[in-house]
């Protein structure tokens, strides 16, 4: 009877402490998805600035006009549909190329080689 | 007779009277098994073999892509040696940027891993996260951060500048453009993240209790407990990263052109260079095949070390 509220306590410190390492990594894991938003969070904002912010000092976080137009011009300057084509004739054939490749081996796989190895 | 032991180990129920016909079905499934395996050799002996062999035996000839090749014997192999002016310095460089983005990639990942097991809040969000660098495009990726690295109007240098530190030209400057680039691949490796984590989640959770109870610490039960059930993992993703960051080549061609100087002349760039640019092919084929065993004595490295520290469960092999 003795050893169980020892038991108990101990239990009840290690969920604290448990807690608490949680708690922890989890401002940590803040703090690391902080920086490793940050190039992305930087080419975005970079997208959205007029040239000669791009070129200020110090550099800003956030851009003074959200210059959602620059998106527009691109698209218009460049032909992005023709891209986007040129891009899926080579993606599409080689995804489903692949698909057929691996199916065939991991079934040559499956059928022969494990058996196999089992005998 | 074999046959039939094999089918009954598949799992397949098998009787004394059906043996023959089984048997027969098992002789024929063999026969698709082999069938589907056709594309696989196609494409290994058209896509990779051939090629291989190809450049093995083009590193021999004098070729300038457009005029008909002639054989010069061995003196590729003799120039990338002697005269050469890159090529030393472009082993160097590969060599200590894969170390570099290898070894930071896997501390990286191992730690981001090891947070994103515990219990924490939108865990999918988080790893989404990490993982999202992995799949932007690549040179858009080096494009962003060199706005950071930029020397006059960066962030890094902003940052520098604040704390007291004069400017840095990470990427012009030949101390700094290994390391910076190697921090960039570092930032990349969120594949090695996913596959880190599936392993931790792996490891039993009897083992922890035990060393709990025996009275081990957080810092025990990670080095005596989860590092040796990782080492499958941990030397899997060694490998694989090892060898992409062998072929770097992407930071050359969008940011650094191989500079400043040589000093971020990556083989596979002087490679391209040689090949692309002065239409050298039986020479950029030498370097290809130097290359080639380069990257297999690295492999060959970690592979035979793998037997002292890489422990599988339940294997004595």
């Amino acid at each position: 009877m003795g050893h169980l509220p020892n038991a108990k306590t101990l239990l009840s410190s290690r969920r604290r402490r448990e807690k608490i390492a949680d708690t922890a990594s989890f401002l940590i894991l803040l703090i690391m998805a902080a920086g490793a938003m940050l190039p992305i969070w930087w080419i975005f904002r970079s997208s959205l600035m007029s040239n000669a912010e791009l070129y200020s000092y110090p550099p800003k976080f956030f851009p003074s006009k959200w210059l959602f137009s620059n998106y527009v011009e691109t698209l218009q300057a460049y032909d992005f549909g023709r891209y986007l084509i040129n891009t899926m004739t080579i993606i599409v054939p080689s995804v489903f190329g692949v698909i057929i490749y691996l199916c065939g081996q991991k079934y040559f796989v499956e059928g022969i080689v494990m058996t196999g190895m089992k005998n | 007779m074999s046959m039939g032991r094999r089918l009954s180990l598949r799992g397949v129920c098998m009787q004394r009277s059906t043996k023959r016909r089984l048997s027969q079905r098992g002789r024929q499934e063999q026969r698709t098994a082999y069938l589907c395996l056709i594309p696989t050799f196609v494409g290994l002996i058209f896509l990779t073999y051939l090629p291989l062999v190809a450049v093995f035996g083009i590193s021999f000839f004098n070729w300038k892509g457009l005029s008909t090749p002639t054989f010069c014997g061995i003196e590729n192999y003799i120039r990338l040696f002697t005269t050469d002016p890159y090529f030393k310095e472009s082993i160097k460089v590969t060599v200590v940027f894969s170390i570099l983005s290898v070894f930071g990639g896997m501390i990286y990942s191992l730690v981001v891993a090891m947070l994103l097991n515990r219990k924490i809040p939108a865990r999918g969000f988080f790893r989404a996260l990490f993982y999202l660098p992995y799949v932007l495009p690549a040179a858009a990726v080096y494009i962003g951060w060199s706005w950071l690295y930029e020397t006059n109007f960066g962030l890094f240098n902003y940052i520098l500048k604040s704390i007291g530190i004069d400017n840095v030209l990470f990427l012009n400057d030949s101390k700094y453009v290994i390391p910076s680039l190697a921090l960039i691949s570092v930032w990349l490796s969120g594949n090695l993240i996913v596959i880190f984590l599936a392993g931790l989640q792996n490891v039993p959770r009897v083992y922890h209790e035990a060393a709990e109870f025996d009275g081990a610490n957080g810092f025990q039960r990670f080095l005596h407990v989860t590092l040796p059930s990782m080492t499958p993992i941990i030397f899997y993703n060694l490998l694989m990263s090892l060898i992409t960051n062998m072929q770097v080549v992407t930071p050359a061609l969008s940011l650094t052109n191989g500079g400043p100087g040589k000093s971020s002349m990556f083989i596979t760039y002087l490679m391209y260079r040689y090949a692309f640019k002065s239409n050298q092919i039986g020479y950029a084929c030498a370097i290809s095949f130097i290359f080639f065993i380069l990257i297999a004595i690295f492999t060959g490295i970690v592979f035979s070390t793998s037997k002292t520290w890489v422990y599988y469960e339940g294997g004595e092999e």
